[in-house]
C-alpha cells in the first residue's frame, strides 16, 4: 500500500514537472541566465568598415540581433529593433546587427530597408559567434544581451515581439 | 497508512525537477525549439532502376517553403532527373509575400533517367517554425543503389 501511495505520488509529480516544463516551452524562448557570464570575444566588421568588439560597448547595454535576409521573422523584427535603438540610445543601448547571408543581398535589403544601427555580414564565423553565445540550432533570429559590465544577461529565440523588446531592455537599460 | 516524511519527500521532488529539466535543453531542441534535422526529417528511396522518391517529414509547428526545394544529380554526370515540387499550402508571407508551404509530409517523386547503377543526389531545402524562427537553407547528399532488391 506504501508503495502504491509513492508511486501515485510520484507519477503526479511527473506529470506536473512535464506539464510546468512544457508550459515554459511553449510561451517563452528565452534562456534563463542563472549565472551570466562575460560575452566571448569577437570582432565583427560592419558595413563601413568599422571593428565592433565586446570592449567597445562596455558601459552600455549592447543588443546583438543575428538576422538574414532569407528569414522573414528577423526582417519583421527589425523596424521594432530600430525603433528602440532610436529611442534608447541616449540612455545607453547599442545594437548590432549580424548577419548570416552575402553581402549583395544584405546591402539590397539595407537599401530599401535601412536601419540605423550598424550591421556586419559573415557566414560560418557568425555561426561559430552564435554557438559561443550558448545557441546550438544555427537558426535566426537569434539575439543576445550583454550588459553594461560585459555580461551576457538574456538570450531569445524567435521574433521579439514590441512587449518583449520592451522588457528586456527596460529590465537591464 | 503512514508516509516516512524522507521517502515521501523524495518521491515527490526528485520526478517533478527531473521533468521539469527535461525541456530546457536536450538533444536535437533548445528552448523549445527542434534541430533542423528534427524538424525537416529527409530520406530518399530507389523505388526502382528509374524511380526514386524523396520524403521529407516535417514537425507539427514547422514548415518547408516550396520556392526553396530543389533537387539535383551530383554524380554521375551523365545521368539526369526529372522533378516538380507538388502544390503546397498557399500561404501569404509576410516578408516573400504569395508563397507555398508544405506540413507534415511531402513526397517528391524523381525520374531518373540513369546511366549506371547508383545515383548521388542533393537535396536542398529551407523552412521555418511557425513560432518565429527560420532556419538556414539546409543540404542532405544521399547514394542511392537503383537496382534495389
Amino acid at each position: 500500500m506504501k508503495a502504491l501511495t509513492y508511486a501515485v505520488i510520484a507519477l503526479a509529480a511527473l506529470g506536473l514537472g512535464f506539464m510546468l516544463g512544457g508550459i515554459e516551452r511553449d510561451h517563452t524562448h528565452d534562456a534563463e541566465i542563472t549565472e551570466p557570464a562575460p560575452a566571448p570575444a569577437f570582432s565583427l566588421v560592419d558595413l563601413n568598415g568599422e571593428a565592433h568588439t565586446p570592449e567597445r560597448y562596455r558601459g552600455q547595454l549592447l543588443l546583438i540581433n543575428f538576422w538574414a535576409t532569407w528569414c522573414t521573422p528577423c526582417v519583421l523584427e527589425m523596424p521594432r529593433l530600430d525603433a528602440a535603438y532610436q529611442q534608447y540610445a541616449d540612455q545607453g543601448l547599442a545594437i548590432l546587427g549580424p548577419a548570416l547571408d552575402d553581402s549583395a543581398a544584405v546591402s539590397s535589403y539595407l537599401n530599401e530597408n535601412p536601419v540605423s544601427y550598424p550591421v556586419t555580414v559573415g557566414d560560418q564565423a557568425l555561426f561559430d559567434l552564435m554557438d559561443a553565445f550558448g545557441d546550438s540550432l544555427g537558426a535566426l533570429p537569434f539575439s543576445v544581451l550583454i550588459d553594461r559590465n560585459g555580461l551576457v544577461v538574456e538570450r531569445h529565440w524567435g521574433e521579439l515581439s514590441d512587449e518583449q523588446l520592451e522588457k528586456l531592455i527596460k529590465t537591464h537599460i | 497508512m503512514t508516509l516516512r516524511l524522507p521517502s515521501a519527500v523524495l518521491a515527490l521532488v526528485f520526478p517533478l525537477v527531473a521533468s521539469a529539466g527535461f525541456f530546457n535543453q536536450r538533444g536535437g531542441q533548445q528552448n523549445g525549439f527542434l534541430s533542423a534535422n528534427d524538424a525537416f526529417q529527409v530520406d530518399a528511396l530507389a523505388l526502382d532502376a528509374s524511380t526514386v522518391q524523396a520524403r521529407w517529414t516535417i514537425a507539427p509547428g514547422y514548415y518547408l517553403y516550396r520556392h526553396r526545394l530543389a533537387i539535383e544529380v551530383i554524380e554521375p554526370a551523365s545521368t539526369s532527373v526529372q522533378w516538380q515540387a507538388p502544390s503546397g499550402q498557399a500561404y501569404e508571407d509576410e516578408h516573400f509575400g504569395a508563397v507555398e508551404i508544405y506540413h507534415d509530409t511531402l513526397d517528391v517523386p524523381i525520374a531518373v533517367d540513369a546511366s549506371e547503377s547508383s545515383i548521388t543526389l542533393e537535396l536542398r531545402y529551407q523552412g521555418c517554425a511557425e513560432a518565429g524562427l527560420c532556419y538556414p537553407p539546409q543540404t542532405r547528399t544521399v547514394t542511392l543503389d537503383l537496382n534495389p532488391e
